[in-house]
């Protein structure tokens, strides 16, 4: 069992590159996705249908091939980051639609006389939205939004693709390097376990949290 | 060198008749008459009994073994040697059946008898020599980089300290720059192509591996890359792998690898594949292993 | 969004002022669009030599047939893997204690584990044990265990969902455990969550992408990538037709979710009240 400990360090590292990349992702999709779900409430038309479409692309089109377009395809136009920065930004961009299409769900069933209500108060569109509309639909989809967070946290792994050493990489490079396939695995697989239960519990606890303002 | 004919009078009789019922093996495209006989239960006899040779090669490593993504046909310098061993087993060269061999299962395939040999850019390493047997070598090439064309800093490894590096997951040469220049920072990425595309994107410094495929990335790219004049490695070798405890087979492919280079054959293989982008005079290794 | 409307009706100032926007929306839209083509053009990323290989049909065989690898080894998972999603249903719902805990616990690991790790372990592990089993089946045994796993989940909920009338009244006819799930459960919940085992299908559906690392097996982005080893100026461009082939069948696998799930809203409304006193359900006379 030496070898584990001798790969403990890498095992850390990988971690630690899973689970920026698990924060990152998970920041900068709810961004977008609220950006994109609240353009599709626009009355301007291209708006919509620029969202529409960016979320017809971008859940379409499978991961693997996003990020491989996007670290080999995008410097061609000029536009290059780092391999960290690249798999975050893919990470963000794939997963938004899906946070979007959750957080429509949820803003459908805000209450019309909610609205009403805002309106007749005063509130404008902006203001309606960000303080009527979406702490309530975000309060109703705290659940499927955990979800899709733990779909991305598996997402990760992808990043191993364009070279990134985060954890699927790394083990599967000691595995390969120690021919011990069930136990380095069999490690990783734990670790992502572990991960996907912390967000489990984060999102009953933010659950429980909102639930009386459903 | 050993050679085959210590056969003892009764295996001489027995691949007599071995020899006539070769023919009523599996269907082979064009004549079975072998030209020699094997003692019975070799992989030789096993392959004309069964009238093609199993090989495991690289679909995807162009030069060496390649499936020609328009015409579905395998080209390259593995292929040709397997061409090679075909014909001269088999009597065709189109006796063969290419089973696609990764870097990572290369030993495997061998190990369980899934192929009767690897022809797949097999570097020939200590590590790789306690799992498998290698015969040949039937190509030496150094371990270069591909640099860009206007990038007049990188002219050997040494000047990659503090820069970035490329090669694949699983290839010799990462180990050998990390092990040579500490200081370089190494992305591995699944493929050569996208090594390139990320050296022309400036992301990378510079591609390392064998000489042989960066010439021909630099063959198809003349004004993106040039071939840094240091090398990382000096002559590595490829060689054909086979089973480890197959010291027959061994012997044979070595026999046949010193026949094919000393009449002209292995030099027409060349020069249909590597030969096109490295064009002049080429020494023929001497087959040592 | 049919249900929300954060803005009053427009009055003429604010149509014109939304006019107005759209039309510099699209202008900017266009802007971007334009200067994206200029860029690539100028990098000689639209030039003939670059597309060259894609004028040979041999090359769009090649991707066809790619495609239809990944098509070929997303129907096979999907149908092992409903197999398999309905034993673990039946596990998860199970009486007995001790099957179900298992149940559980495989479907709570192999649903937390990378896909792309899982493909790794199959390629790494499945060769030792001497099958002579090629990367197709690599990448089928991983899509399996995972999306099994999902399914076993989605199953057991749709289960759950059904009105409890329904096995009690299956119990009373007579019918076993196993018969009642076999033969009244399970053909229900699969209608009511075929919306769902669709999406699932086309979350394998991208999943078979991953095989890219592989190497064995010859699906689209892999070839798209042997395209790009062969010709490497049309890397790129085989990169894009690729991502071209996947949103294609993608899409219509959307459509196909979604036009199911209508037909399951539609057949939902038609569904009996919940049961009342004496009153047997009335059976749905149609399918």
């Amino acid at each position: 069992m030496s070898f584990l400990l001798n790969h403990l360090g890498d095992f850390g590292q990988g971690v630690m590159v899973t689970l920026g990349l698990v924060l990152l992702g998970a920041a900068g999709s709810v961004l977008l996705g609220t950006v994109l779900a609240a353009l599709r409430t626009s009355p301007i038309r291209t708006a919509r249908a620029v969202s529409s479409a960016y979320v017809l692309i971008f859940r379409n089109v499978p991961l693997p091939v996003q990020m491989v377009l996007f670290v080999f395809g995008l410097p061609v136009l000029g536009i290059q980051y780092s391999l960290y920065a690249s798999a975050a930004i893919v990470l963000v961009l794939y997963t938004a639609p899906f946070v979007a299409e959750t957080l429509r769900a949820g803003l459908n069933t805000v209450d019309r006389g909610e609205l009403e209500a805002g309106r007749a108060l005063g509130f404008g569109p902006m203001a309606s939205l960000k303080l009527i509309v979406l702490p309530q639909a975000f309060a109703t989809v705290t659940r499927p939004l955990g979800n899709v967070f733990i779909t991305m946290v598996k997402n990760t792994s992808v990043a191993a693709l364009v070279g990134v050493s985060e954890l699927t990489f790394l083990s599967d490079k000691i595995a390969v390097d120690e021919a011990q396939p069930f136990i380095i695995f069999g490690g990783a697989a734990l670790c992502y376990l572990a991960i996907g239960l912390v967000i489990g519990r984060l999102v009953s606890a933010v659950d429980q949290k909102v639930a009386f303002s459903r | 060198m050993k050679r085959q004919h210590f056969l003892p009078a009764l295996a001489i009789a027995g691949a007599l008749i071995l020899g006539t019922t070769a023919c009523g093996g599996s269907t082979p495209a064009a004549e079975t008459k072998p030209a020699q006989s094997f003692p019975a239960n070799s992989t030789m006899d096993k392959i004309q009994k069964r009238g093609k040779v199993i090989v495991g090669v690289k679909f995807d490593q162009p030069l060496f073994g390649v499936k020609n993504p328009v015409t579905g046909k395998m080209e390259g310098l593995d292929i040709e040697m397997a061409r090679i061993l075909a014909k001269d087993l088999t009597g065709s060269a189109e006796n063969v059946e290419f089973v696609e061999a990764v870097t990572k299962n290369r030993e495997a395939f061998l190990q369980q008898n899934k192929v009767d040999a690897v022809i797949a850019s097999y570097a020939v390493t200590d590590e790789r020599k306690k799992v498998v047997s290698f015969a040949g070598p039937y190509l030496e090439s150094n371990v270069a980089l591909l640099v860009r064309k206007d990038d007049s800093s990188v002219n050997k490894p040494e000047d990659l300290a503090g820069k970035t590096v490329c090669s694949t997951t699983g290839a010799r040469a990462a180990q050998l720059i990390g092990a040579a220049v500490p200081a370089a920072n190494v992305v591995l990425f699944s493929t050569y192509s996208e090594c390139a595309q990320a050296l022309k994107d400036k992301r990378v410094d510079a591609v390392t591996t064998t000489e042989a495929i960066l010439l021909g990335v630099q063959s198809q790219n003349p004004d993106a890359y040039r071939i840094a004049d240091g090398h990382l490695a000096d002559a590595e070798e490829f060689a054909i792998g086979v089973a480890k405890d197959d010291a027959a087979f061994h012997d044979y492919l070595d026999q046949l690898l010193t026949k094919a280079i000393a009449d002209g054959d292995w030099k027409k293989a060349y020069d249909a594949t590597i030969g096109q982008v490295k064009p002049g005079d080429v020494t023929p290794p001497k087959v040592t292993l | 969004m049919s249900t929300i409307s954060l803005f009053d009706p427009a009055g003429p100032r604010a149509k014109r002022r939304h006019l107005l926007l759209e039309i510099l929306t699209a202008l900017i839209v266009i802007a971007g669009a334009y200067l994206v083509f200029r860029v690539l053009y100028d990098k000689g990323e639209l030039s003939a030599a670059a597309w060259a290989p894609f004028a040979e049909p041999g090359l769009w065989a090649l991707l066809g047939q790619g495609l239809w690898n990944n098509i070929a080894a997303a129907a096979v998972g999907m149908v092992l893997s409903m197999i398999t999603g309905c034993l673990l249903a039946f596990g998860l719902v199970s009486t007995h204690a001790p099957l179900r805990r298992t149940c559980r616990v495989y479907t709570d690991v192999f649903s937390s584990i990378p896909l792309l790790l899982l493909l790794y372990f199959t390629s790494l592990v499945l060769p030792n044990y001497g099958l002579k089993l090629g990367d197709f089946w690599f990448l089928v045994i991983a899509l399996t265990l995972y999306s099994g796993a999902v399914i076993g989940d989605l199953l057991r909920s749709g289960i759950l969902a059904l009105p409890p009338g329904q096995a009690e009244a299956s119990l009373a006819l007579g019918f076993s455990h196993v018969g009642t799930l076999r033969l009244v459960l399970l053909p229900q919940a699969l209608r009511s969550m075929s919306p769902a085992l669709v999406s699932q299908l086309i979350i394998l559906f991208k999943g078979t992408a991953l095989a890219f690392v592989l190497g064995g097996y010859m699906e689209l982005l892999r070839s798209a990538t042997v395209i790009g080893q062969y010709y490497t100026r049309s890397l790129l461009q085989a990169q894009f037709v690729a991502a071209l082939g996947f949103l294609v069948v993608n899409i219509a696998l959307g459509a196909l979710a979604v036009a199911l799930e209508r037909r399951q809203n539609h057949l939902a409304a038609q569904e009996p009240l919940p049961v009342t006193a004496a009153e047997p359900a009335p059976v749905p006379a149609h399918r």
